[in-house]
């Protein structure tokens, strides 16, 4: 590990209760700013904030403080409408009899967290029985203007459905993990589950406190790359320091049944490593891919050189298959045709730079301002502010007449026209 | 749920602070120019609490700890959170960044940037005798002209204590001293935005600022409101329309280096 991803991991623990022996290691002046890139992007600042003792703040410079509290602030406001929505969706849920477990953040609040803004939330997650069920959910939240996205045929959970004003999404699962859980550890891992309070509702369903760990562990190990993977180790860590020895004992059977021994185990290793976490009993241990590609990513933000950052992009494309197919694709079989598929995409754009092209003006929402014209693209979300020349030279392509060439392709260069 | 304050922070958005709540007394410092009102049955309004935990508070919102504030001092706190849970619902009105008046008949509005010295403007305005509609949000219907204010206190950052009559001083834990000060003539709307009657106005203060008012291109002037408009197109493509609405009122860059310099400016200033 890096010098940044050592100490975080050192003051992680101590926050969260499970020192690593040996005192905190100590920093150079300059490696403070990785330190805090690690934290921002793995969304740990408000927690750190919140939970770090005063010692443990002191030894941080003084202005990683400031910008460790700025950003809790920011989610201290930000997390005023998010838990009034997340209130909101589960209130409709219930309303309408859905039979629903709560995974992931919110399925964790009131137990590792115990406000809103120690964890930052995007989305909430619920895991339904089958498709039937998950259409009743999506009905229920239609009401509050949710609405299904498209994609993700074959996945764990349909598209995250959002509403018009974009708060929080919601992911609603089928299943655990793709490929999923065998129907009968899903069916133990409905008779399992809990009831927690949730403040002004009637008690929602979680995960029990080794299938929550052990969920936690695979969603860790299996998001895609961009996700706050150093969180959710430590979250996996937390949870596994809170099992209890009967919970212990059935955990390696348990992973067994779930039929993802390599992916938790190498989790829950991961998890030890970094926060001193007491290593699940009964697990065998073999050096794997998933492992190997999962060190790599905790130090990603650190991926200054290029080795790293070409080590990072195989990760990405070896995980993100691993997802989209379900299945886990180890190099290099599984990389080749990603490889060649994006690189075809890249000339082939290249090439559509000829004379005689017949283009085409997009379809996007636009408002003429002065003599220029603002064009929104709903690809990118993008807002082109255009000239005079580019407004009549678009305007030109859209009635078929001839445009200057020169505006032309500039405005195919910025993929205005097609 | 009748012993307590309802404040209206938006079009669409009410919130219920509890008398004998921590947040109180800060809501009334705040929000005392915003209209209390009835709310919504249909919505319910949000509700604002805190609760104390330990030897610090948790803030609640609709009974949900929401987390521990930065600093002691509440009352910044509650005008974030008002500003903040503002824009939380409203699916008819964009939301801009910018402070407004209506000032001898005409709206004048002010939208931020940096060094603008809204706030600051606001208030001399308001003291001048303008209605205020709000130093720092601003509504502005996406499919009709029409425009509401969110008249909170104005917030007063240290530099420009001295401009104005005493107040209590607060402590932002990141913006430093501040004082809330409300203008005598809160006004709420919503009200319509004539282009015969309103301007929009980009204030710019140095203290070695030459006094003038210039014109902006409108184009500019766009991306700048793009800029101030709270989520973007992506929140809802109409924005668009509000933008070009705008830049309709003959934007004028001002530029002073003082409030009195400023409000002449401004007197001088032709209806769009």
């Amino acid at each position: 590990m890096n010098p940044a991803l050592t100490r975080l991991t050192s003051d992680l623990a101590e926050a969260a209760g499970t020192r690593i022996p040996g005192g905190r290691p100590a920093l150079e002046p300059t490696a403070w700013q990785a330190w805090f890139d690690l934290v921002a992007r793995n969304h740990l600042a408000a927690w750190l904030v919140q939970v770090a003792s005063p010692d443990l703040r002191s030894s941080w410079p003084v202005a990683v403080r400031r910008e460790l509290a700025s950003i809790h602030y920011a989610v201290l406001l930000d997390s005023m409408v998010r838990a009034r929505e997340a209130r909101r969706i589960l209130d409709a849920l219930g309303r309408d009899s859905v039979e629903f477990i709560v995974l992931k953040g919110a399925g964790l609040f009131g137990s590792l967290y115990e406000t809103f803004a120690d964890r930052p939330m995007g989305d909430v997650d619920i895991l339904v029985r089958d498709a039937d069920e998950a259409a009743r959910a999506a009905r229920a939240l239609d009401s509050l203007g949710y609405l299904p996205g498209s994609g993700f045929q074959g996945h764990h959970h349909l598209a995250p459905l959002r509403s018009e004003r974009r708060l929080l999404a919601v992911e609603i699962h089928t299943n655990l993990v793709t490929p999923g859980l065998p129907a009968q550890a899903l069916n133990g891992v409905w008779d399992r589950s809990i009831e927690r309070e949730f403040p002004g509702l009637p008690p929602v369903q979680v995960l029990s406190p080794l299938d929550a760990c052990l969920h936690h562990a695979l969603h860790a190990i299996t998001n895609p790359v961009d996700a706050p993977f150093l969180r959710d180790l430590l979250e996996t860590s937390r949870l596994r320091q809170a099992l209890t020895p009967e919970e212990e004992a059935v955990a390696a059977d348990r992973v067994r049944q779930w039929g993802y021994e390599a992916w938790i185990h190498e989790a829950l290793r991961l998890a030890t490593t970094c926060f001193g976490t007491a290593p699940l009993s009964g697990f065998r241990s073999r050096a794997r891919m998933v492992g190997f590609w999962a060190e790599r990513r905790l130090a990603w933000p650190d991926a200054g050189t290029l080795g790293r950052r070409i080590g990072m992009h195989l990760a990405r494309t070896h995980i993100e298959a691993m997802l989209l197919r379900g299945s886990a694709l180890n190099l290099p079989s599984g990389l080749l045709p990603i490889l060649i598929s994006g690189s075809g995409r890249a000339l082939s754009t290249r090439w559509r730079f000829r004379r005689g092209h017949a283009w085409t003006a997009p379809d996007w929402p636009s408002a003429d301002v002065g003599q220029g014209r603002l064009l929104y693209d709903t690809g990118s979300g993008e807002v082109h502010l255009l000239n005079a020349e580019a407004r009549a030279a678009l305007d030109a392509v859209s009635r078929g007449e001839p445009a200057p060439e020169p505006v032309v392709r500039e405005l195919a260069r910025k993929g205005i026209l097609a | 749920m009748n012993s307590g304050t309802h404040f209206l922070l938006g079009p669409e958005v009410v919130a219920w602070v509890p008398h004998g709540s921590p947040l109180a007394g800060p809501a009334l410092e705040v929000g005392s120019g915003l209209r209390t009102v009835e709310p919504n049955p249909d919505a319910g309004p949000v509700v604002l609490d805190a609760i104390a935990c330990g030897d610090q508070i948790r803030v609640t919102v609709d009974g949900v700890p929401v987390g521990t504030p930065p600093g002691p001092d509440l009352v910044p706190l509650v005008e974030a959170s008002f500003s903040h849970l503002s824009g939380s619902r409203t699916r008819d009105w964009a939301i801009l960044h910018a402070a407004a008046v209506r000032w001898d008949g005409q709206v004048l509005i002010l939208p931020a940037e940096r060094r603008s010295g809204k706030s600051t403007l606001s208030l001399a305005l308001g003291l001048a005798g303008a209605e205020y509609l709000g130093d720092d949000l601003l509504f502005l219907h996406y499919d009709e002209p029409s425009l509401m204010g969110f008249p909170k206190a104005v917030t007063l950052k240290e530099g420009s204590f001295a401009l104005f009559p005493d107040a209590p001083t607060r402590q932002d834990p990141f913006r430093g001293p501040v004082r809330y000060l409300l203008p005598p003539r809160p006004l709420h709307g919503p009200i319509a935005l004539d282009p015969s009657s309103a301007r929009l106005v980009f204030p710019h203060y140095l203290a070695d600022n030459t006094p003038r008012a210039v014109p902006l291109e409108p184009e500019i002037a766009a991306l700048s409101l793009l800029q101030q408009a709270f989520g973007g197109v992506g929140v809802d493509r109409r924005l668009l329309s509000v933008v070009r609405r705008l830049t309709a009122l003959r934007p004028v860059l001002l530029s002073y280096p003082s409030t009195e310099a400023a409000l002449d400016l401004l007197r001088s200033l032709e209806p769009a």
